[in-house]
C-alpha cells in the first residue's frame, strides 16, 4: 500500500467507528479542499450513500464561488445538506469590519455551530482538520470531546491507544471527530488528484495569485503562485516554506490566537 | 512510482533529555521545519512541537504531537511523547502508533526514571526497533569513554527486555552534531548519523500471517449492499475464502471484497478497510473476528500483562470494560500478580493483589463473554487490549 491508500484506510476506519459509536452525527463541510476530501471519504466509508447530514456553517461572508460549488455538489451527490447560520448575529451586522476578528469568528462560526448542534441533537461532528495545518491542531486526537461551552480541555485529552477511541462521557457533551488528522496538505492534493475530487476554482492561480486556504472573503488573502493545475499545486506545496494558513487573518491577531479560538470551540 | 507508506517513529526518554529539541532539529535539518507555522513567531528549537501556551511557559511537553519530515528514502511521521510520569497516557497515545523509537539519554545525567519506564512501556506494547541517542555530548566534552559507559548501561536495560538496539549513537541535537551531519567533535565515532540510522529501520509486515478480520459494522442501507465492513488486522482476505466467525464459530464463504468506486478487489491485506458480501453477513456483528489459517484461542479467562494509567489503583475483584478491537466486554480482575515499577525494576510483589498507577502486573481477567484472541507475541493486533471504566482509559496491555 502506498501513502494515500494507507491514509484512506485510516480515514475510513475512523469514520466508520464514529458512525457506530454515536447516536447522531453530522459532517462539517466548508467546501474547501480538506472537507471536500472528507466528503469523498464518507461516500467511500458507506459505499456511496452518506447516512447522515452534511452541515455548512455559513457566515454569510463566503466567496460566491463557494456557494455555487456547494449547491452543485450537494445536488450531484444527493446530500442531506443543512445550512447553519447565526441569523441573529448577522441581522445585528456582525462582520469582520467590526471589532476583533476573534469575536467575529467565534460569533459567526463557533456560535452558529453550537446552534446547529443543539437543534439537530448531534452528539458528534466530523471535521476535516489536519495535524500539519497548525501547531495547535498537531495536538488533536481523532475523537476529541467538548463540553457544553465547547471548551477543549487540551491539557487533559483522553488516551487514544490502539484505536480505542473515547466518546464524551456525559449526555450534554459532544465529540469532534477528525478523520484527516494524519494527512498533510500535499496528501490532500495528491488524493484529490487520484480520486478526481472536484475543487473550487479559487485554489487555481489566476494572474499570478491563488488561494491556498479559503474561508470568508474579507479575511482571506491569495498567495503568489503560478500553480494553475493540481499537478502544479502538488509541486508547489511540497516545496513551499510559506505556511498554509498564511492568508488567514484570524490566526494572526496574537501569538496564541489559534489556541484561544480553539479553546472557545473553533474548528 | 509507488510511494512507501509514512514511517512513524516516537521520540522517548526522560524529561529534559532533549526530545523536543531533537524533533526541532530533525524537522529543521530535513527542511520541513515549521516553527513559525501560521501564527507563531520563530521560537527556540525545543518548542517546535510545544504549541500550547502552557507548554512554552512551563518549558515542558504535556501532550503528544506529530510532525512530518522526509529523507531521500522515505517520509516519516515523528511523534513527540511527553517525558513526565504524569503524562504516561499521552506518551502511550503517541507510542502505540509507532513502528520504532528513538530513546534519548542525556550524556551528563545518564539513565533516569523515565528512561527505564519508557523503555519498558515500549517493549510491552511491541515497539521493538530501537535507536538510542546519547544526547548533549558537548556537556561531557565529547568523551568516548562516557559514551561507551552509557551505551553499556542502555544495552543492559534493553537486553533485559529481550531487545537489542539497532544503534546507540552519540549526538548533540541542539547544534545538530551527528543528527543529519557528521561532527568533527565525534571523530572517534564510526557509525551512522541519526537520519542514516532511521533509514535502516523496516516496516512491520502482518501480511504473511493467518487471516484476522475485525468486523466493525453491518450496513444494510447502501443501494449495492448489504455489507459487512471492517479491517484486515493480519493476513490476506480473498473472495472465495472460507472463514470462521469467532467467538460464535459459524463458517461462511466470502463472496466479494469491495471498496466504493473501484472494481471488486482480488485481495485485501493488513490495514485495508473493506466491505464484504457473504451469505451470513447479516448474522455477524461488530466485534466478531473472521479468521482463517491457524485458529485463535477462545476463552472467558484471559491472562496478560498490563500497565495501569489511572491514579486510582486497581484491585482484585474490580469491574471494568475490556476493549479489544470492536469488542467491549465487561470483566472482573480475577488476580493481580507480580506488580512492579518499570522505573525501578528491583522490587516485584508476587502476591500484590493491587496495581498502582504507572506500575505493571500480570492479570487474569474473567470476561462476561468469550473472547477470540491470539497471544501478542504471535499476532500483535489480536493480542492487545485497553481497560476502561466508563469512557476513561484505565490501563493497556498485551495477552499471553
Amino acid at each position: 500500500m502506498d501513502t494515500l491508500d494507507n491514509a484512506e484506510n485510516r480515514s475510513v476506519f475512523i469514520i466508520r467507528e464514529a458512525f457506530h459509536k454515536f447516536r447522531k452525527i453530522g459532517m462539517l463541510w466548508s467546501m474547501g479542499k480538506d472537507s471536500t476530501a472528507l466528503l469523498h471519504l464518507c461516500r467511500k466509508a458507506f459505499m456511496g450513500s452518506i447516512p447522515f447530514p452534511v452541515v455548512h456553517v455559513d457566515t454569510g461572508y463566503k466567496f460566491p464561488e463557494i456557494y455555487k460549488f456547494r449547491d452543485r455538489i450537494a445536488k450531484e451527490y444527493g446530500l442531506n445538506l443543512i445550512i447553519a447560520r447565526n441569523e441573529q448575529a448577522l441581522r445585528e451586522g456582525i462582520g469582520s469590519g467590526r471589532g476583533k476578528k476573534l469575536d467575529c469568528c467565534t460569533t459567526l462560526k463557533t456560535d452558529a455551530l453550537k446552534q446547529v448542534i443543539a437543534q439537530q441533537g448531534f452528539d458528534a461532528v466530523l471535521v476535516g482538520i489536519r495535524r500539519d495545518e497548525h501547531g495547535i491542531r498537531s495536538k488533536e486526537r481523532s475523537f476529541s470531546p467538548r463540553d457544553t461551552d465547547f471548551k477543549w480541555d487540551y491539557a487533559n485529552q483522553p488516551a487514544e491507544i490502539w484505536d480505542q477511541f473515547g466518546i464524551a462521557e456525559r449526555e450534554d457533551l459532544h465529540c469532534r471527530v477528525h478523520p484527516l488528522l494524519h494527512m498533510t496538505e500535499a496528501d490532500i492534493w495528491r488524493y484529490t488528484r487520484r480520486e478526481n475530487i472536484p475543487a473550487i476554482s479559487l485554489y487555481f492561480a489566476r494572474n499570478g495569485k491563488r488561494y491556498r486556504s479559503i474561508g470568508c472573503h474579507p479575511c482571506c488573502g491569495p498567495v503568489d503562485s503560478t500553480a494553475s493545475t493540481i499537478d502544479e499545486i502538488v509541486a508547489e506545496v511540497e516545496t513551499s516554506l510559506v505556511p498554509e494558513r498564511a492568508g488567514r487573518a484570524q490566526d494572526k491577531e496574537d501569538a496564541d490566537a489559534m489556541q484561544k479560538l480553539r479553546t472557545l470551540g473553533y474548528m | 512510482m509507488m510511494e512507501q507508506a509514512v514511517f512513524p517513529i516516537v521520540i522517548t526518554g526522560h524529561v529534559d533529555h532533549g526530545k523536543s529539541t531533537l524533533i526541532g532539529r530533525i524537522t529543521i535539518d530535513a527542511g520541513r521545519a515549521s516553527g513559525a507555522n501560521g501564527a507563531f513567531p520563530p521560537i527556540d528549537l525545543a518548542h517546535v512541537m510545544d504549541h500550547f501556551a502552557e507548554e512554552r511557559e512551563r518549558g515542558i511537553t504535556i501532550d503528544t504531537a506529530q510532525k512530518f519530515f522526509q529523507t531521500p528514502l522515505r517520509r516519516y511521521a515523528i511523534i513527540d511523547a511527553p517525558g513526565h510520569r504524569e503524562f504516561m497516557k499521552n506518551m502511550l497515545s503517541g507510542a502505540t502508533l509507532a513502528e520504532a523509537t528513538v530513546l534519548i539519554v542525556d550524556a551528563a545525567e545518564g539513565i533516569q526514571e523515565q528512561t527505564r519506564r519508557h523503555a519498558y512501556a515500549l517493549s510491552l506494547i511491541g515497539v521493538r526497533q530501537v535507536l538510542v541517542l546519547i544526547n548533549k555530548m558537548d556537556l561531557v566534552q565529547w568523551s568516548e569513554e562516557r559514551f561507551l559507559e552509557l551505551a553499556r548501561q542502555v544495552e543492559k536495560i534493553w537486553g533485559g527486555l529481550g531487545i537489542a538496539p539497532l544503534y546507540v549513537l552519540p549526538a548533540a541535537a541542539a547544534t545538530g552534531e551527528n543528527i543529519s551531519r557528521r561532527s568533527e567533535h565525534l571523530s572517534w565515532y564510526k557509525g551512522p548519523t541519526l537520519l542514516e540510522a532511521l533509514d535502516q529501520l523496516v516496516m512491520h509486515k502482518a501480511g504473511e500471517m493467518s487471516l484476522r478480520f475485525a468486523v466493525q459494522d453491518f450496513y444494510s442501507f447502501p443501494p449495492s449492499g448489504p455489507y459487512l465492513v471492517g479491517r484486515v488486522e493480519a493476513g490476506v482476505l480473498r473472495p472465495g475464502m472460507s472463514v470462521t466467525a469467532l467467538p460464535g464459530g459459524e463458517v461462511d464463504i466470502i463472496k466479494s471484497v469491495e471498496k466504493f468506486g473501484v472494481p471488486p478487489l482480488a485481495a485485501a491485506g493488513p490495514d485495508e478497510c473493506v466491505a464484504l458480501k457473504t451469505d451470513g453477513a447479516a448474522r455477524f456483528k461488530r466485534g466478531d473476528l473472521l479468521v482463517a489459517g491457524s485458529m485463535p484461542k477462545v476463552s472467558k479467562e484471559v491472562a496478560g500483562r498490563m500497565i495501569w494509567l489511572h491514579p486510582i489503583a486497581a484491585h482484585e475483584g474490580g469491574r471494568y470494560l475490556f476493549c479489544f478491537l470492536g469488542r467491549e466486554v465487561g470483566c472482573t480482575l480475577g488476580s493481580i500478580r507480580n506488580m512492579f515499577d518499570p522505573a525501578a525494576m528491583d522490587a516485584i510483589f508476587p502476591e500484590s493483589g493491587t496495581l498502582y498507577e504507572s506500575h505493571v502486573a500480570d492479570i487474569l481477567f474473567i470476561l462476561d463473554a468469550p473472547l477470540a484472541f491470539d497471544p501478542f507475541c504471535e499476532i500483535h493486533r489480536t493480542g492487545r487490549f485497553v481497560i476502561k471504566s466508563g469512557q476513561q482509559t484505565m490501563g493497556a496491555g498485551t495477552l499471553f
